[in-house]
């Protein structure tokens, strides 16, 4: 009695708020959630007037969210009934929005396509870059954004020591750790002044977007995203960690203690950085770095060619909308998704149509084939329920073996056993 | 305000070099105070210096904020650019208006409902009166992050997500203003309030007229206190707050520690610091009588 | 009801009526949601106690306890001695008093945000705090906030360096508030200053000691702002920085965990319930009045 009475308590809370979204006569609504992007913004703004303009019958309500706050704004707005049709969403948490359901699969006709796979014939590398909004072999959007990380080297600093980027730069990690080593400064008490190379060791994602494609450079993978497992005691494991490990106390060429990776090298105290996408470009102006682009490293005894994760926002729609109002934002997603030389040109953001990769505005770019190429030959990051809280694992583990000095032969089983568990407790959710 | 400003004014105005020569005067005839002053010396410097050292790396080029060997002055000095490229960084202006508006807000209605109760509670027999006051009172002992969750859901079910109803309404009240203005409040003569009784006054003319008036001293030290928590408050707007209209100062500064944010903005971190820091200092130099006398009535720091 | 029975209502009911909404309420439904499996994304199913079995087991909520305890010790037997011996200090008459007193003060203005940054610069590896350590540690780089050990330390001084200077002042009040006859009756029956501070004035400070033992155990046990702004990865590393205040914002608004998020919630609430009701006891008799 008691319990159901709470329960009814509890569920009452949420209902009151779900306000009913009628759907009448006359023009559809399609509301749309965008990040804040600045830059991008204007020229939203510019083609949705194009699109009203010519579909009468639909309305545009265009909202920008930031980016910190994406999820739990669109969870909570989701929660409530309420929140958008179509939205603009980062691969990273998009494991949780599918296995709840909210992903309708795209409406290839209403995008403007003949069928699905016209979709991918219209995309470079349509197969594995769209592979980022495939579940289960059906595709749930249209990219606005792809990207992967590159190396970026300062070539001042490299000079300094007496290299060459475009001769030196290293093709394996191993080699990298040789150059890092020239590229190293320290002061007379050993304290570090400038880094050759380091990680990104600050924000937790890092550990699927770049430590785990080292792990897959090897053949191993820490996480199975269709059968939600995690292998992580594993050889493959052991290697990249082990040179991560020797990266911070062996060879003490960097570390979690230091500046963040990125910040330190537009202030000009790390010489290499392999984590800046395209998007690091007008910072390196803006901060006055001279700056090469290269390829990533590989392990030297790899099996697998893929560069560092590649990671996605993808137009998806809301599977609690109405049809008209799914059909209208399909509609829209494939009239914003068919401009991405504007969107190149103007933010910055990258879509690998086949219209404007094979033109020659994009053979003539300085630093996008190679960052192209990348993406084709690399793999998602997993997109699987508990990202945030597997990558929160995933650290913590790094952490215990490489801050806190415990073995590996204690922690990695371990933290297979954890991740584990939050892949079975996300996945039921 | 402006009777209390005069005040403040005239007090801090007697010359600084009369001042001097009576405090090297002072100093020579009681040697023994030169230990305490050296211990608080040291003491105030030691506080003060993480400040000072905000301050001025607020007027340093990037470069020098992480300077090895460190840079005690601005060697580069960079006058208001620091500044100029906060204010280019984010809508900070924005922010501030937010953070005042959600500040006064605060200090108007915490300050006027708790002297209304305050007073209600000193001065009034009414059916359960001590439960309730009880129960006001004990919302002091709760941490507020006992109500995170569940105050978030409730919000979220009246609507008011992302929105100014959603960020102050919550917070608009302080259970210890109540306490506070009820101490204040048993000390009025009844006399007062019955002779207006008498002359035939209402009861909410009595309030405003003559209670409200006696509580003035006691509104000050309350307001600045609301005031400087309201203003530093972190943990609620975080949660509340989605998009930038309604962003307030502590929440829209986090930008500048977030370890991916894209730019090294130390220099420019230091001044949006110094910054946010400003309104609080000023009050606090201007007020310092009320502020002191609201942090030990109070005991709480945000 | 008399009318003045009602007037009396009419000025307290605006506030019960307020906190009945954004108080009460709030506690009980977070009661009720920590018997829920509630995930922000879909509607809460019943789950009984299950939760509270699950954090038994929960290592980083069990850690998360130790974090917030060792937080909780560090931040209020330091805070409670220096904050009293800067009282004294200040409470001797010298020139120059007052305006050292305001800078002494300064550092409870800046809001915790602004206190993050500024100390990330200052703990910064090779920065000022290592410079300034040199004579005495000859290190050149000193890592305050990825070294598991040190981390949690640096936490406390910071919150120390901001709250010092409040309970001093506090301290400098009840100090205020003693009969100077009192203690130099005490200096003439020829005990020491230091026998004259043990045996007069602290017994009368009991209820300041109370109250800023009490508060800065509330407040401690809250911990929250430093550890997200300041801790790598917030809270770590290796979670030694994640105090049950953050957990209850990891659990709930990061990893759409609402329902643990709630159960935390209401284990801190416990655990503060407990340890003020002790401290209370132990000053049992004492009235302190706020005035």
């Amino acid at each position: 009695m008691f319990r159901r009475f709470v329960l009814a308590f509890v569920t009452l809370l949420l209902i009151v708020s779900m306000v009913p979204t009628a759907y009448g006569q006359g023009p559809v609504t399609v509301k749309l959630w965008m990040h804040v992007h600045p830059p991008r913004v204007a020229l939203d703004e510019e083609l949705i007037a194009q699109f009203e303009a010519e579909n009468p019958d639909i309305d545009v309500e265009y909202t920008t969210v930031p980016d910190q706050e994406w999820d739990t704004a669109l969870a909570t707005a989701l929660a409530s009934g309420g929140g958008p049709d179509l939205f603009n969403q980062a691969t990273f948490a998009m494991g949780d929005f599918y296995n709840q359901g909210i992903l309708a699969p795209i409406d290839p006709v209403a995008a403007g396509y003949a069928d699905v796979q016209a979709i991918f014939d219209a995309y470079s590398f349509g197969d594995s870059l769209l592979a980022g909004a495939v579940f289960d072999d059906v595709l749930y959007g249209l990219p606005t954004e792809l990207s992967t990380y590159a190396c970026y080297a300062n070539d001042d600093l490299w000079a300094a020591a007496g290299l060459d980027p475009a001769t030196d730069f290293p093709s394996t990690w191993e080699e990298l750790k040789d150059v890092a080593e020239q590229l190293t400064i320290r002061d007379e008490s050993g304290a570090l002044v400038q880094r050759g190379f380091d990680f990104h060791w600050g924000n937790s994602i890092f550990t699927l977007l770049i430590f785990n494609p080292m792990v897959q450079q090897l053949g191993g993978n820490m996480i199975d995203e269709v059968n939600l497992t995690a292998s992580i005691d594993t050889p493959e494991v052991r290697q990249v960690m082990g040179y991560w490990n020797d990266w911070v106390n062996t060879w003490k060429l960097g570390g979690p203690q230091y500046e963040i990776d990125r910040t330190a090298f537009l202030a000009g105290n790390l010489a290499t950085d392999c984590d800046f996408g395209n998007w690091g470009v007008p910072q390196m102006v803006d901060a006055g770095i001279n700056y090469s682009i290269h390829p990533q490293p590989r392990w030297a005894e790899a099996v697998s060619n893929n560069a560092m994760a590649t990671y996605a926002y993808f137009f998806m729609v809301n599977s609690g909308a109405s049809p008209e109002v799914q059909a209208a934002a399909w509609k829209l997603a494939g009239f914003l998704t068919d401009h991405p030389q504007e969107y190149f040109d103007v933010a910055g953001l990258f879509q690998s149509k086949k219209s404007f990769v094979e033109s020659e505005a994009f053979a003539e770019n300085e630093i996008m084939p190679i960052f192209l190429q990348e993406m084709g030959v690399s793999l998602y990051h997993p997109r699987i329920p508990g990202f945030f809280e597997v990558a929160d694992a995933l650290m913590r583990g790094r952490d215990r073996i490489i801050v806190g000095g415990e073995s590996m032969d204690v922690v990695l089983p371990e933290l297979e056993q954890e991740v584990n568990d939050i892949l079975a407790r996300a996945a039921a959710r | 305000m402006t009777e209390m400003t005069q005040q403040a004014a005239v007090r801090t105005r007697p010359t600084l070099g009369k001042r001097f020569r009576l405090w090297l005067a002072d100093l020579r005839h009681h040697p023994g105070q030169v230990i305490w002053l050296a211990i608080a010396l040291a003491l105030a410097v030691s506080f003060a210096f993480p400040l000072y050292f905000m301050i001025s790396s607020s007027f340093k080029a990037e470069s020098e904020v992480l300077a090895i060997p460190v840079h005690w002055t601005p060697q580069d000095f960079q006058g208001l650019l620091n500044y100029q490229r906060a204010l280019e960084t984010v809508p900070l202006a924005r922010y501030f208006m937010n953070s005042f508006l959600m500040a006064g807000i605060d200090v108007v209605v915490t300050v006027i409902f708790s002297a209304m109760a305050g007073y209600g509670f000193a001065k009034f027999d009414f059916p359960l009166k001590r439960l309730f006051f009880v129960f006001v009172l004990s919302t002091i002992m709760v941490p507020f992050q006992i109500l995170l969750v569940p105050l978030f859901i409730e919000i979220h079910s009246l609507g008011w997500d992302d929105s100014y109803a959603g960020l102050i309404i919550p917070g608009i009240m302080n259970a210890f203003g109540v306490f506070m203005m009820r101490q204040f409040a048993y000390a009025i003569p009844d006399e007062l309030m019955d002779a207006a009784r008498m002359d035939g006054a209402s009861e909410p003319r009595i309030f405003a007229q003559i209670v409200f008036p006696l509580l003035s001293s006691a509104s000050a030290s309350l307001a600045v206190i609301i005031f400087l928590f309201s203003w530093n408050n972190f943990l609620w707007p975080l949660i509340v707050i989605k998009s930038q209209e309604i962003m307030t100062v502590p929440v829209g500064i986090t930008v500048f520690t977030q370890p991916h944010s894209a730019q090294p903005q130390w220099a420019v971190a230091m001044a949006v610091s110094t910054l946010a820091t400003l309104p609080v200092m000023l009050l606090f130099v201007f007020f310092q009588r009320y502020f002191i006398e609201g942090f030990v009535l109070s005991g709480l720091k945000g | 009801m008399q009318r003045r029975q009602i007037w009396g209502l009419f000025f307290v009911l605006p506030t019960v009526i307020f906190f009945a909404i954004f108080f009460l309420y709030p506690i009980v439904s977070g009661l009720l949601f920590s018997l829920t499996d509630f995930t922000l994304l879909r509607p809460p199913e019943w789950v009984g106690l299950q939760n509270y079995a699950d954090l038994l087991k929960d290592r980083l909520f069990l850690k998360s306890i130790s974090v917030t305890l060792g937080f909780v010790l560090g931040t209020t037997v330091p805070v409670w001695i220096l904050s009293l011996l800067a009282a004294k200090v200040f409470y001797q008459r010298f020139a120059g008093r007052e305006i050292l007193k305001v800078l002494f003060f300064a550092p409870v203005l800046p809001s915790l945000v602004v206190v993050a940054i500024v100390w990330r610069i200052l703990m910064n590896p090779s920065g000022v705090m290592t410079t300034l350590l040199r004579p005495f540690t000859g290190l050149g780089e000193i890592d305050f906030f990825n070294n598991p050990t040190l981390s949690p330390i640096s936490m406390i001084l910071i919150n120390d360096w901001t709250t010092i200077p409040f309970y001093m002042l506090i301290w400098l009040a009840g100090l205020t508030g003693i009969p100077l006859e009192l203690r130099d009756a005490a200096l003439v029956d020829g005990a020491n200053r230091w026998q004259s501070f043990l045996r007069i004035e602290l017994p009368l400070l009991r209820p300041t000691a109370v109250f800023v033992a009490a508060i800065s155990t509330i407040n401690a046990f809250q911990a929250f702002t430093l550890q997200y702004a300041i801790s790598p990865g917030r809270g770590g590393p290796i979670d030694v920085n994640t105090t049950m205040g953050l957990l209850i914002w990891k659990y709930g608004f990061q990893f759409y965990r609402m329902g643990d998020a709630s159960t935390v919630s209401v284990v801190l609430f416990a655990l503060i319930l407990i340890v003020t009701i002790l401290q209370l006891g132990l000053s049992r008799g004492e009235q302190y009045s706020l005035e």
